[in-house]
């Protein structure tokens, strides 16, 4: 069998199956927990398995760019989210790696996209980007701390959040954001899949801060006080995961690169003052 | 209960409006990064971009008729979509024809095929037309047309449905009722339908568009450009993929 664009990298930091072993369980008991801070948090291993599923996939050359794909990842995420939302968590994921898997079966089979191995990668991302979305949309909308078995119950109160308030949308465009920009940003000759995740360990705590402050404006426009605490604890736990993450990359890079030098602040030239 | 005929023909409506939205994408003048440095002919976006948009000028339009009949509400998604991506297109040309020089051209035709000018001449050396010209224009308009009609049929869909099931409660849908008028329905009251509309149409977008990229990779000139023979590939899988994605939206309105 012959590849023929950009040999893939010899050796990962991860082995892949290791991700997706650890991000499935872990951020599938988030979902099910009903509580929405665990729900939140918890998404960051699935942003990293899709952001690592990103990886694989673009590597080889997409023609449209490295955003396409997290767009395509989110969109079927999101419905599929919502589904998971609306019935069982676990319906969710499924439906979500299923309709992941007719794209992949079907772009492979009439050879509009050649990449070996599409059809598990297209299964992995969309999986991937349902149940991070899932756990950011139950840290957003989710009231009370019952577990999410059966959400049709809550559905019509996450409803309001979602949609009435227009958080669905945003939400969706910080996940599909944060799945495509640690390999776009780090893509090049020397890219390596530690540093490409530890962009997205960066990148999930942005969209997990910005899932505890829509959660902050939920709760203030439905005047829920109370529980105010918890959108807090959201905000803080994702900038910690932010803070670290971009802590991790600096570090990372600095040793990594050739050289770090301090160029001096730059000198003022004419103009005022 | 959900009614296995009505989600059915929901999906099967959704589908052929993924099709319409493919069709529609493959029209448009993508230039790509080649574009932007006015050595290929089109725009300078990649195709997700351009058909977003386009498609959300035409969803803002359906949003804003929404208890208009159907065929209104897709014949002005239609128009607002192919004046918007008009516009692009004019000041793409003002950019390049005023600001850089360069005269509109296409590489891979001798003449111009709708007003049949010797286009060729223009072309540099070393690139592929520049620019948007009239084809082009034309083109791109069509394409913006049946994209936006495409999106508006999603949008139409899902928003009657979940209407017809959040708001008003109904228990029985005939699926010919998603055309007609909405009476008696305050605007504050549909908001959440809206929403899961507008949300579904974009995902909509983005998945056929991508589907069509992925075949054209990244430059397409017209309908008179070899890679427009691939059509038929890249429908088949969008109707398969967004048929799916149809039973999903179905579920959640539903």
């Amino acid at each position: 069998m012959v590849h023929s664009p950009a040999n893939p990298p010899p050796k990962v930091s991860i082995d892949p199956k290791k991700i997706a072993l650890v991000a499935v369980p872990v951020s599938l008991v988030g979902v099910y927990s009903g509580i929405p801070a665990i729900a939140a948090v918890l998404a960051l291993p699935a942003i990293i398995w899709g952001a690592d599923a990103v990886r694989r996939i673009a590597s080889y050359g997409l023609g449209t760019g490295v955003p396409s794909i997290g767009n395509l990842a989110a969109s079927i995420g999101v419905i599929s989210a919502l589904v998971g939302l609306k019935y069982t968590p676990a319906l969710g994921l499924a439906m979500g790696a299923a309709t992941g898997f007719i794209f992949g079966h079907f772009v492979d089979k009439f050879k509009i996209l050649n990449i070996p191995h599409l059809r598990r990668f297209a299964t992995e991302l969309a999986a991937a980007a349902s149940l991070a979305l899932m756990g950011l949309m139950e840290g957003i909308a989710k009231l009370g701390h019952a577990p999410l078995v059966l959400g049709t119950e809550v559905f019509s109160d996450m409803a309001v959040a979602l949609f009435a308030a227009g958080f669905a949308i945003p939400i969706y465009w910080a996940t599909s954001l944060s799945m495509f920009h640690p390999y776009n940003v780090s893509l090049g000759a020397a890219e390596r899949q530690g540093r490409t995740l530890r962009v997205a360990i960066n990148t999930s705590g942005m969209a997990i801060t910005l899932a505890g402050v829509f959660r902050l404006g939920y709760l203030a426009m439905i005047n829920q006080w109370g529980s105010m605490f918890e959108a807090v604890l959201i905000v803080i736990l994702g900038v910690i995961i932010w803070a670290y993450g971009v802590f991790e990359v600096f570090r990372v890079c600095k040793r990594e690169s050739a050289s770090v030098v301090w160029t001096g602040v730059p000198p003022r030239v004419g103009g005022s003052k | 209960m959900i009614d296995p005929l009505i989600l059915i023909l929901a999906a099967l409506i959704i589908a052929v409006a993924g099709v319409l939205i493919s069709v529609g994408t493959i029209l448009l003048p993508i230039g790509g990064a080649p574009a932007a440095m006015a050595t290929a002919t089109g725009l300078a976006t990649g195709t997700e971009m351009m058909l977003a948009g386009s498609g959300i000028t035409g969803l803002l339009m359906a949003a804003a008729l929404y208890n208009q009949p159907g065929w209104i509400i897709i014949l002005n998604a239609g128009i607002s979509s192919a004046i918007m991506m008009s516009v692009v297109m004019l000041i793409a040309n003002v950019l390049i024809v005023l600001g850089k020089g360069i005269p509109p051209a296409l590489a891979m035709r001798d003449k111009d095929p709708i007003t049949k000018e010797d286009v060729k001449q223009y072309v540099t050396p070393g690139t592929v037309g520049h620019g948007v010209p009239t084809a082009c224009f034309l083109d791109g308009m069509v394409g913006a047309f049946i994209a936006g009609v495409g999106g508006s049929i999603t949008f139409l869909t899902v928003f009657k449905l979940a209407t017809f099931k959040m708001v008003l409660g109904k228990e029985q849908i005939n699926i010919l009722e998603i055309f007609s008028p909405l009476v008696g329905i305050a605007p504050h009251q549909v908001i959440i339908p809206i929403a899961l509309a507008v949300l579904v149409s974009l995902g909509l977008f983005f998945i056929n568009a991508n589907i069509t990229a992925y075949m054209i990779k990244g430059v397409i000139e017209g309908w008179w450009d070899p890679k427009f023979k691939d059509l038929p590939k890249a429908a088949i899988t969008c109707f398969i993929v967004t048929l799916v994605f149809g039973v999903l939206v179905s579920l959640i309105a539903l």
